[in-house]
């Protein structure tokens, strides 16, 4: 009897996790760094039906499709538009696959996209949740942050601003399969299986693009489409709705079949 | 009368098994790369009728007791190709396919949602090697370039060509799990089709035909159920009028 309904109902669901991903998206408009992120759906392969025997009339054996599932959500790995802040302490990662590491404070390794440093108390290098720049770089007392150039590098400026220091270089990862890394939320991935093994590389070197530093990279998600893809996901979510009801009046025609 | 009540429910039935057929077909309504199922109609097998009277039989013709719904058949024209501007979404415009290699042997798809495995080798959206002319692809590090043709580069390096396969318009398809068809059919690579990078091909479902098939099926069921309703009443009053006994 369920399965009577459960294409319909697959339909319904399917595109109420669209709706889900789309608000997601819609939330994170303004989020730097950010990656619209798109539901996966696969048809389920249809099933054979031994549907009814009735006297003479057979129907069956038949294949009648089954619905539709989720397979996964994946994000959108392009650059978003880019701003030039002129700040060191922003930078951007020249491709979608590269993620500068970080360790949190219980030790775990996590990898990030975005680029927004900030100095803590004992001048060390931190990203805004705190956790630690690995390789780990610190600023000499006095200095500030001058710039971060497009090999990594990091340069500061003594405090009369005359001279500066090399006090380090940034070390980026890179997965074979990025789309296989677990978000883990504040701009963290943690490694995976599915992801593969991280190779590390110093930027601008050999494949490794350089890194744009003095600019801030914005959510990739495009307002026009996400309002179109919206409206898409409401129509098909009202046919379904129409079909579940369609399939529920021939269920209704069929029980009142014995007045 | 027994015979049009089966008649009938095989209506019914069939209509049935129709309006699931369409409901398939809208639930993936946003499925890249899903081809619509159509479902065809046709008679049961036939019985010839004979009057018999007289001593002797003289024919009437066929009749056919029942209607049959057959095995959709997957409708393979082409969908609309939608930019999504990732670099690993191909779209395939013309008839060919591509070519995944599964656990149960190679089958095919339309659905060019691909991505990169944990080998750098490109897959399917579920994790299964796409199949080059010289088998699955490693992609090294670096900006993909997919050519109408199929060629797969990084920067100026040719990987190597995505195997794009055409059957025989007489072919069948059977659906696999993750969009993909099974066909006992024997396919060549194909020399028209042309391969859109940063682009899916949509489900090729017809909204507006969809429903207005869904419309027609639930009159056809209504009807057959009207049907079988009439063939009851007729039944229960030959049952039970027919050479009643007045009671006077």
């Amino acid at each position: 009897m369920e399965a009577l309904y459960f294409p319909a109902v697959s339909g319904i669901r399917a595109q109420q996790l669209r709706l889900d991903t789309i608000a997601h998206n819609l939330a994170n408009l303004e989020t730097d760094g950010f990656k619209a992120v798109r539901a996966e759906f696969a048809a389920i392969p249809p099933q054979q039906y031994l549907i009814a025997r009735a006297g003479e009339a057979v129907l069956g054996p038949v294949h009648v499709g089954a619905g539709v599932e989720l397979i996964g959500t994946t994000w959108q790995p392009t650059l978003g538009p880019l701003e030039v802040t002129g700040d060191p302490y922003d930078f951007v990662l020249g491709g979608p696959d590269l993620f500068v590491i970080s360790q949190l404070p219980d030790g775990t390794t996590a990898y990030r996209r975005s680029g927004r440093l900030s100095v803590d108390g004992a001048g060390r290098l931190v990203f805004a949740d705190g956790s630690l720049l690995q390789p780990p770089i610190s600023l000499p007392p006095g200095t500030q942050l001058d710039h971060i150039a497009p090999d990594g590098t990091v340069w500061v400026r003594s405090a009369d601003g005359t001279t500066t220091e090399a006090v380090g270089q940034l070390t980026l990862a890179r997965f074979p399969n990025p789309q296989g890394l677990l978000a883990a939320g504040n701009g963290r991935f943690l490694a995976t299986e599915a992801a593969g093994q991280p190779e590390v590389g110093a930027p601008g070197r050999g494949t490794w693009p350089p890194i744009l530093s003095g600019v801030r990279e914005h959510s990739n998600v495009d307002l026009a489409d996400q309002m179109t893809q919206l409206i898409m996901a409401q129509r098909a979510y009202t046919a379904n709705l129409r079909a579940l009801q369609t399939i529920d009046e021939l269920v209704e025609i069929a029980t009142r079949l014995r007045q | 009368m027994i015979r049009t009540i089966y008649q009938a429910a095989a209506g019914m039935m069939a209509q049935f098994a129709r309006q699931l057929t369409l409901s398939t077909n809208l639930a993936n309504i946003d499925t890249p790369g899903y081809r619509q199922q159509v479902s065809a109609l046709r008679d049961f097998q036939q019985l010839y009728l004979l009057r018999l009277g007289q001593g002797q039989a003289s024919p009437v013709g066929p009749l056919s007791t029942a209607v049959r719904w057959d095995d959709p058949r997957i409708d393979l024209r082409q969908g609309a190709l939608v930019e999504t501007g990732r670099p690993l979404d191909l779209a395939i415009a013309g008839n060919a396919f591509f070519a995944v290699q599964t656990p149960d042997g190679i089958e095919y798809t339309r659905d060019g949602r691909f991505q990169l495995d944990a080998q750098r080798r490109l897959v399917t959206a579920d994790g299964y090697p796409v199949l080059g002319e010289q088998g699955p692809l490693v992609v090294p590090p670096g900006d993909i370039w997919v050519e109408p043709d199929g060629t797969v580069l990084v920067g100026d390096t040719v990987v190597g060509r995505l195997l794009l396969i055409e059957f025989p318009a007489e072919a069948t398809f059977t659906a696999a799990p993750g969009n993909r068809y099974r066909t006992d059919a024997q396919g060549i690579p194909s020399a028209t089709a042309g391969v859109s990078q940063g682009f899916v091909e949509a489900a090729n479902v017809d909204l507006t035909q969809t429903l207005t098939d869904m419309l027609a099926a639930t009159r056809s069921y209504q009807l057959a159920a009207r049907t079988l309703q009439l063939a009851d009443e007729t039944l229960r009053l030959a049952v039970n009028s027919v050479g009643r006994v007045s009671q006077g």
